[in-house]
C-alpha cells in the first residue's frame, strides 16, 4: 500500500482520481488543489508517489516537481505529471523537470493504473531499512531530549520514524512535542498484554511517540526482555527508531545498544560532563565505532572551544550544536523547533546530523 | 441547431513566438465555429498559460480568463481532430485530403488538408477559398529555430494571412 498525493486545481480531476484509487487500488490518497499546498503536504509527510498537474495557478507543476526533487526528503519519490499539455515538448519538459513519467489528459485509466504501478516499483527506497538511534547523555541538562525530539521530527520527513522516551523520571519528550502523555509505557509495565502500538501517540509531524509516564517511580522498570519487545514493536513500520535513553546505562538497555546503527552521545564542556562522557565511552567501548559524539549547545556560554574539548577528552567531536535561543521559546510554546522554525541554527545543525546518519 | 454538450477542451494558441494553452468552453459552438466566425474578432479562453514556443516549461504568465485577438493568431492546435473541424469539413474528410506543407511565423507545419477537389492547386486555394483560416488534420508543427521542438495535433486552424509558403508535400510512397 502506497501513499499517493494528487496535486491538481480541478476538483473534478481530484474527485475522479480519488475514486479511481479507491476502486482499483489499496493506496492511500491525499490531495491538494494548488502547487504550493501540494508542496507543503509533500514536505510534511513525503508520499510514495505524486500525480501533479502542470497548469495550476500560484505554482505550476514543473516548479513543484523541481522543488520536490531538490529536497532530500522528497527527491526519491515517484512523480507522474498528468496534464492537458500533451505535446512532445511538454513530455520532454516534464522529464527535464524531474518527473518519472508524463501522461496527457484525458488519461485512460488502465494506462494510468499501469503507469502508477510501474513508477512505484521503480521508486527507490528512502533511507535504510531500519535504523535504531539511541540518544545518550549520562549528565542531565545537556539537551539530549531536544536533540532526540528535533532529530526524530526531521527524520520523520524522510521516512516513518518512532521516538521512545525511555526516561524513568518523567521524561520531557511529550512536553517538547506539545503532547499530553495520556498513554505511556507505564501501562505496558503494568499489563504486559497491552499492545505498544496502542500506547503510542502521534505528533503533528506524523512522528509516533512512546511517552514516559508523567509520574516517576510508579510503574517500575523494564527487564531486558521487555526492552527488546518494546524495541521490536517500535520498529514495526518504522525506518528510524530514536530512543531518548535513561541517564544510567545498565544491562536492561543492552538490546537497544546492540541494535543501534549509530549512538549519539551528548557531551558538554564542563568538568562533570567531560568526566561523564569519558565514563560513558568506557561503558560503550564495544560500540565505539558507532558512536557520534555531539557537543551540546544547551548553554549559551562556552568554557572552551571544540578543539580544546577534543584535546581534553582525546575524542573527536562529530557534531557541534550551536546554542539556539529559539529552543527555550519553542519549548515554552510546546512546539518542536524543527517545525516551528526550521531555519534556526540548531535545526540546521541537526539537518546536517541527519545527513550524517543517512550516509553509510 | 445541434445541441452540444457543454464541455471544456484544451487547445494551444500560437502567435508571435508564444504559445498559450487554455481551456475553451464548448456550449452551442465548437472552437472551429468561433475561429471561423468572421463576425467576431475575439475568443475567450480560461486558465491560460503563456510560454515561449521553444521552452514550454518556462511559464511566463497565467491568466484565469483572457481574450485572444483572432486577427493576431498564427494557428490553433487541438489534440482531438473533431475539435478543430467545422461540421462541413467533417463530411469532406472522407473524400480527398492532400498532404501539404506550409510555413507561418516561427513554424513549418505539415498536415493533411481536407478538400472536395481532386487535385491541389495552391494558388487557387489561397485566393479563391473563403475564410480567414484553413484547417489541416494530423498536424505536426516544427519550430523553425529549434527543429527538435515540435507540436502535434489532431487538427490545426491556421490563419491564412500568416501563411508564407504552401504546397503539396511529397509522401514517402511518391
Amino acid at each position: 500500500m502506497a501513499r499517493v498525493l494528487i496535486i491538481d486545481d480541478s476538483p473534478d480531476v481530484i474527485q475522479l482520481l480519488a475514486t479511481f484509487f479507491q476502486r482499483r487500488t489499496d493506496h492511500q490518497v491525499v490531495s491538494a488543489k494548488n502547487g504550493k499546498a501540494g508542496l507543503a503536504l509533500a514536505m510534511g509527510n513525503p508520499p510514495d508517489l505524486a500525480l501533479v498537474d502542470v497548469m495550476m495557478p500560484v505554482m505550476d507543476g514543473y516548479e513543484v516537481v523541481r522543488k520536490l526533487r531538490a529536497d532530500p526528503a522528497t527527491s526519491e519519490m515517484g512523480i507522474i505529471i498528468l496534464t492537458a499539455r500533451g505535446q512532445p515538448v511538454d513530455q520532454a519538459a516534464a522529464l527535464k523537470a524531474g518527473a518519472d513519467l508524463h501522461l496527457p489528459k484525458p488519461v485512460n485509466l488502465d494506462v494510468l493504473a499501469d503507469a502508477i504501478e510501474s513508477v512505484l516499483a521503480k521508486a527507490r527506497p528512502v533511507g535504510p531499512k531500519r535504523m535504531v538511534i539511541p540518544v545518550i547523555s549520562l549528565r542531565g541538562g545537556t539537551g539530549a531530549t531536544t536533540v532526540a525530539t528535533n532529530l526524530a521530527t526531521l527524520l520523520q520527513q524522510v521516512a516513518p520514524t518512532t521516538l521512545w522516551d525511555l526516561s524513568p523520571a518523567s521524561g520531557h519528550v511529550a512536553l517538547s512535542l506539545g503532547l499530553q502523555p495520556k498513554s505511556h509505557w507505564g501501562s505496558y509495565l503494568r499489563d504486559r498484554d497491552q499492545r505498544i502500538a496502542d500506547l503510542t501517540m502521534t505528533a503533528s509531524s506524523g512522528l509516533r511517540v512512546l511517552c514516559a509516564p508523567p509520574m516517576p517511580g510508579v510503574y517500575g522498570w523494564f527487564t531486558k526482555d521487555q526492552v527488546a519487545r518494546v524495541l521490536q514493536a517500535m520498529s514495526e513500520d518504522a525506518t528510524f527508531v530514536l530512543v531518548d535513553m535513561p541517564p544510567t546505562l545498565d544491562a536492561t538497555v543492552a538490546p537497544i545498544l546492540q541494535a543501534a546503527a549509530k549512538i549519539l552521545l551528548i557531551t558538554g564542556d564542563d568538568p562533570p560532563a567531560i568526566q561523564t562522557t569519558l565514563a560513558s565511552m568506557q561503558v560503550l567501548r564495544s560500540a565505539s565505532d558507532r558512536i557520534l559524539l555531539v557537543r551540546s549547545g544547551a548553554r549559551p556560554d562556552r568554557l572552551m572551544d571544540t578543539p580544546s574539548l577534543e584535546q581534553s577528552m582525546r575524542l573527536r567531536v562529530h557534531i557541534d550544536l550551536p546554542h539556539d535561543p529559539n529552543q527555550p521559546l519553542a519549548l515554552n510554546r510546546g512546539a518542536v523547533l524543527a517545525r516551528a522554525k526550521p531555519e534556526s541554527p540548531l535545526v540546521v545543525a541537526l539537518k546536517r546530523t541527519a545527513q550524517l546518519l543517512l550516509t553509510p | 441547431m445541434q445541441n452540444l454538450k457543454s464541455r471544456q477542451i484544451v487547445a494551444d494558441f500560437f502567435a508571435q513566438g508564444y504559445r498559450v494553452s487554455g481551456a475553451f468552453q464548448v456550449t452551442n459552438r465548437l472552437l472551429s465555429d468561433v475561429i471561423y466566425d468572421a463576425n467576431t474578432s475575439y475568443l475567450d479562453v480560461a486558465d491560460a498559460y503563456l510560454s515561449p514556443i521553444t521552452d514550454p516549461a518556462a511559464i511566463s504568465a497565467y491568466y484565469r480568463t483572457t481574450t485572444l485577438d483572432k486577427t493576431n493568431l498564427d494557428f490553433v492546435l487541438t489534440l482531438d481532430r473533431n475539435d478543430g473541424l467545422r461540421r462541413d469539413q467533417r463530411y469532406k474528410l472522407g473524400t480527398n485530403a492532400f498532404n501539404v506543407c506550409l510555413t507561418v511565423p516561427f513554424f513549418e507545419i505539415q498536415g493533411r488538408l481536407p478538400s472536395g477537389n481532386r487535385t491541389f492547386n495552391a494558388r487557387a486555394f489561397m485566393t479563391q477559398e473563403a475564410g480567414t483560416f484553413i484547417t489541416l488534420v494530423d498536424v505536426t508543427a516544427r519550430c523553425t529555430f529549434d527543429p527538435e521542438v515540435t507540436y502535434q495535433g489532431g487538427a490545426a486552424l491556421i490563419a491564412r494571412r500568416a501563411i508564407s509558403f504552401i504546397g503539396e508535400s511529397q509522401t514517402d510512397e511518391e
